[in-house]
């Protein structure tokens, strides 16, 4: 064979070696992979956990399973133990770092009740642009959105509007701006009728409200309080401030409405019913709790009154039950015999009821025909 | 007493304290009749109460009827103890549509007409819708109210009954129940 021959001879085999290079790579691959540990499934195909290299269980010599059961030996309290094999807990674990700029809240007493003076001229100066009126800034820009959204969509659906003062929870009024004078200074005039709602922010129980003097022709100022205790009771059922504020208007244009309608109906034709010349009625949240309480009393006297009632007639009825067990009895008197009788003279009377148009008295023997006789 | 005898008869007869000889009442009214008896009895324990009710066609022979039977009647449903003359007896004529009342002399001082009459006007309602049950256990009721007012009367001041009766002859008590009679006539 020439040199030439071998050498292409050579060349045309480097492909086949290649394979075989090859396949030897695949099949030590596929061997290494068959070494490794299958997980074995049990039958809902979770895995289940190799414990071959878990730590062997513990075992105990006779005389300590004789401590265990007398109570002498505790299991488990090594892992109370401070120090653990000579290594205390404090090495292990670094303390956290207390943060040392808390924000301080203000003592109770210190909390601003006053309303600055920069807010009294927006609040009070004159009828407010908005059915919400919160110079404050009590809520954020979207909480507002949101409010004011709700209130214009309920005044575009009732002829009630409501308009909603926020103050914060422990702010006072200034006497300029009491409900009452701003509601007759701003609200009186024209001829829709107006709500307006003092809301203290995280507080509805304070909150107070005024109507137009034309709801009282129809709607009794109790009722109209208990449609802000409702609104209240609905504020309180959340958390969150904004929350609350949302639940009351809900509830307070709830009430509204079905005032609207009583009204409409009074009215009889759609036509609202003319002022009421009284003054003004403010009605708050917060004397529910009197009104409870009187309520309470009210049941309680109705309950006092029941029982008293039923010991009386008790009472009376054990009486009468003593008496008719009581026996009565009479002094011998001796009586002469009468009309030879030995035992009765038969004075007594007798009574006719054959004729039902007239009275015993008329009905009665006046001359008994035996004496006559006798 | 003769007159009557020869009305009635000079013997004496034998019959039950409850003796519906019309028949007016029911089964369980006649048991609950003679409950309410036995309970009279209970309160009253010198005490009788006694019912006849019959048809008697004549009305004027009521109250003769009345005093006949409560001197003639030997009610064997009664204790020995309690004489004829500690006995009421209400008669009933149911044909004649007439009520009487008589009572024996040991309650001659504690009763009189005014009370018969008045129990036995609380009656003449059921009477006359012919609820003879009704009618006789409102009279009775009536009745009870009565004696247990005089019982306690009696009880405080016995002595006033012993000196009415120690100064009433005979005579005095007929005049006296005839001149009321006279009176209400009178009246009317």
């Amino acid at each position: 064979m020439r040199e030439s021959d071998r050498q292409r001879s050579g060349r045309a085999l480097i492909p086949v070696w290649a394979l075989v290079l090859l396949l030897a790579g695949l099949s030590g691959w596929v061997g290494g992979q068959e070494a490794s540990p299958v997980p074995k499934l049990d039958e809902d195909g979770e895995v289940i956990p190799d414990l071959s290299n878990w730590p062997a269980l513990p075992s105990w010599s006779i005389e300590e399973l004789e401590r265990i059961r007398s109570g002498e030996l505790e299991l488990g309290t090594a892992l109370f133990i401070e120090d653990v094999g000579g290594v205390s807990y404090k090495d292990l674990f670094e303390p956290l770092d207390v943060p040392e700029d808390l924000p301080e809240l203000p003592p109770e007493e210190d909390y601003p009740v006053d309303i600055g003076e920069e807010f009294l001229a927006t609040y009070f100066a004159g009828r407010p642009a908005g059915y919400l009126v919160d110079p404050q800034g009590m809520l954020s820009m979207q909480e507002q959105q949101d409010q004011l959204g709700f209130l214009e969509y309920h005044a575009g659906d009732s002829e009630i509007d409501l308009y909603i003062y926020l103050f914060d929870e422990k702010q006072q009024v200034p006497p300029e701006g009491e409900i009452e004078a701003i509601y007759k200074r701003h609200f009186l005039r024209g001829g829709g009728m107006s709500a307006l709602v003092y809301y203290y922010v995280g507080d509805p129980g304070r909150s107070t409200m005024v109507m137009s003097p034309k709801v009282y022709s129809v709607i009794p100022g109790t009722a109209v309080k208990g449609a802000l205790i409702y609104a209240k009771q609905q504020a309180q059922t959340k958390s969150e401030p904004a929350s609350q504020l949302e639940s009351f208007s809900t509830g307070l244009s709830i009430r509204l409405y079905w005032m609207e309608r009583e009204l409409m109906e009074a009215a009889g034709k759609g036509h609202l019913l003319a002022d009421r010349n009284e003054d003004l009625l403010v009605v708050d949240a917060e004397e529910e709790e009197i009104d409870v309480a009187s309520r309470d009393s009210k049941v309680m006297a109705a309950f006092a009154l029941v029982s008293v009632s039923i010991l009386g007639v008790g009472l009376w009825l054990a009486f009468q039950k003593a008496q008719r067990k009581k026996t009565h009895l009479f002094p011998e008197v001796e009586v002469k015999p009468l009309l030879a009788a030995p035992h009765a003279a038969g004075v007594g009377a007798v009574i006719h009821f054959g004729n039902a148009t007239l009275p015993p008295s008329v009905q009665k023997e006046q001359v008994p025909d035996y004496l006559r006789k006798m | 007493m003769k007159d009557v005898d020869l009305l009635f008869g000079a013997e004496d007869v034998r019959l039950a304290a409850l003796s519906d000889a019309a028949g007016v009442l029911r089964a369980k009214e006649r048991k609950e009749m003679r409950l309410l008896m036995n309970e009279f009895e209970r309160r009253f324990p010198q005490l009788f109460f006694s019912i006849y009710i019959g048809a008697f066609e004549e009305v004027s022979h009521l109250r003769q009827f009345g005093f006949w039977l409560l001197n003639r009647g030997a009610f064997v449903d009664v204790e020995v103890s309690r004489p004829n003359a500690c006995g009421i007896l209400l008669s009933i004529d149911v044909s004649g549509k007439a009520a009487g009342l008589t009572y024996g002399y040991a309650l001659h001082p504690f009763l009189d007409e005014d009370d018969t009459f008045g129990a036995l006007s609380v009656g003449h309602p059921h009477f006359l819708q012919g609820q003879y049950f009704k009618g006789i256990e409102t009279v009775m009721h009536r009745l009870e109210k009565t004696l247990i007012r005089r019982s306690k009367r009696a009880k405080k001041d016995p002595a006033r009954y012993q000196e009415e009766q120690a100064t009433e002859g005979t005579g005095e008590l007929l005049e006296r129940i005839r001149s009321r009679h006279r009176q209400k006539e009178r009246k009317l």
